[in-house]
């Protein structure tokens, strides 16, 4: 499959290298696995645009602050919204590491021809480093907290990996249910092994609980819409589905009754 | 529920949660640490404190108030670990209003830490949640 990174890097300022340069560790995974991977740095509304008409992705991956409605790239530039660009999404899968837009641009998108939108509910949160006073901190383990750098290293792209977890399952098994299933997974494991970590100091003991928090709480709001499902993190089953496993009880009740009362009626004839 | 058995549940815990309140008993917090102590001196607080336990840790044995009291709890645990964090640590969300630095003095963290904290709490008691 043909991948499209767009890896923005300035928001505000820099907050939003802490996903990309995850991000680009994940490029260098899927072309291992035989994916083609384009990888687009810091690109403005244009750029994406135009990475997009050129390259044809199959599934989009970006990085950007969000709102319910818009997508937002490098320096907040609007770049898709429900009113503007939307076409770019059609027969695709989106993945939006960015907040809220699962709710209506997603949904948006979906009606109008994506093949599916992974995104937000919710805020995203992570644990960063005040990023004026301490620069790439984001993979590089160093920090001002006193916590060792390889456990913030971890904590901190751990965090940022919830969408890549999600795109990784994807290109494994073509499925989406698997993909959130393995996207799941490794929320359960990352906080499964931070909360048995053996920290050094009440200041570790704290921060890894915060990374916890931000994982449970984004994994939560993590979802997955598609034209004929959605896929939600805290039942684990689409709701189609339990729909349709409600409907085979209702029509199994209903054979049964008939058959069962039709065998009575008859054994009281005789 | 036998001494043996709350030591191997305490023994199973992370030892990050040994020292955090997990348990509400009239108006006070206590954690695995703390009942444990209370338990191995054989105060009649141990023992009741055993028997709470004991329910709580028995499938199908929790309560509305059993919820509201979690609740409380896990304030008392967001409150002791931001207590913790170091000088200048927030975390940042990616949202509407652009990057939003969370300081841990915000209501946001707070609520954030303790929704974090009752689910830890639900899967404590029972691995629900």
């Amino acid at each position: 499959m043909r991948v499209l990174m767009l890896e923005c890097e300035h928001g505000v300022s820099e907050e939003l290298k802490y996903a990309s340069c995850v991000a680009r560790m994940y490029a260098k995974l899927f072309r291992s696995m035989g994916h083609e991977v384009i990888e687009v740095r810091r690109p403005s509304a244009s750029e994406a645009t135009v990475a997009v008409l050129v390259y044809k992705p199959d599934i989009i991956w970006v990085v950007g602050h969000g709102t319910d409605e818009v997508q937002t790239v490098e320096n907040l530039s609007e770049w898709v919204s429900v009113k503007k660009n939307l076409d770019l999404y059609a027969n695709r899968i989106i993945v939006a590491h960015s907040c809220f837009t699962a709710k209506k641009l997603g949904e948006e998108a979906v009606k109008r021809g994506a093949r599916a939108y992974f995104g937000f509910l919710d805020a995203f949160y992570y644990p960063w480093c005040v990023d004026t006073e301490n620069y790439n901190c984001a993979c590089e383990g160093r920090n001002p907290w006193g916590v060792s750098e390889a456990l913030w290293y971890r904590l901190v792209t751990g965090v940022q990996e919830i969408s890549l977890k999600f795109l990784e399952g994807y290109l494994k098994y073509n499925d989406f249910g698997k993909a959130m299933e393995y996207m799941r997974s490794y929320a359960e494991e990352f906080v499964e092994w931070a909360l048995r970590y053996p920290a050094r100091s009440p200041v570790e003991e704290s921060v890894i609980r915060t990374a916890v928090w931000c994982v449970d709480h984004d994994v939560d709001n993590a979802v997955l819409l598609t034209p004929e499902e959605r896929f939600t993190t805290p039942l684990g089953v689409s709701l189609s589905t339990s729909f349709l496993l409600v409907v085979a009880i209702i029509l199994l009740l209903v054979v049964s009754i008939i058959l069962f009362g039709g065998g009575s009626r008859v054994r009281s004839k005789s | 529920m036998s001494y043996e058995f709350v030591r191997k549940w305490y023994e199973g815990l992370p030892p990050m949660e040994r020292k955090l309140p997990v348990l509400y008993h009239d108006g006070k917090v206590y954690s695995p640490e703390e009942i444990l102590s209370e338990i191995e001196r054989g105060t009649a607080l141990g023992e009741e404190l055993q028997r709470k336990l004991e329910r709580l840790l028995s499938p199908h044995t929790i309560t509305s108030l059993d919820l509201s009291e979690f609740r409380k709890v896990a304030e008392e645990r967001a409150k002791k670990i931001i207590s913790m964090l170091p000088k200048g640590f927030s975390i940042v969300k990616i949202s509407k209003e652009g990057r939003v630095d969370l300081t841990p003095e915000s209501d946001e963290f707070f609520r954030l830490a303790v929704e974090g904290e009752y689910k830890r709490l639900l899967k404590i008691f029972g691995g629900k949640g």
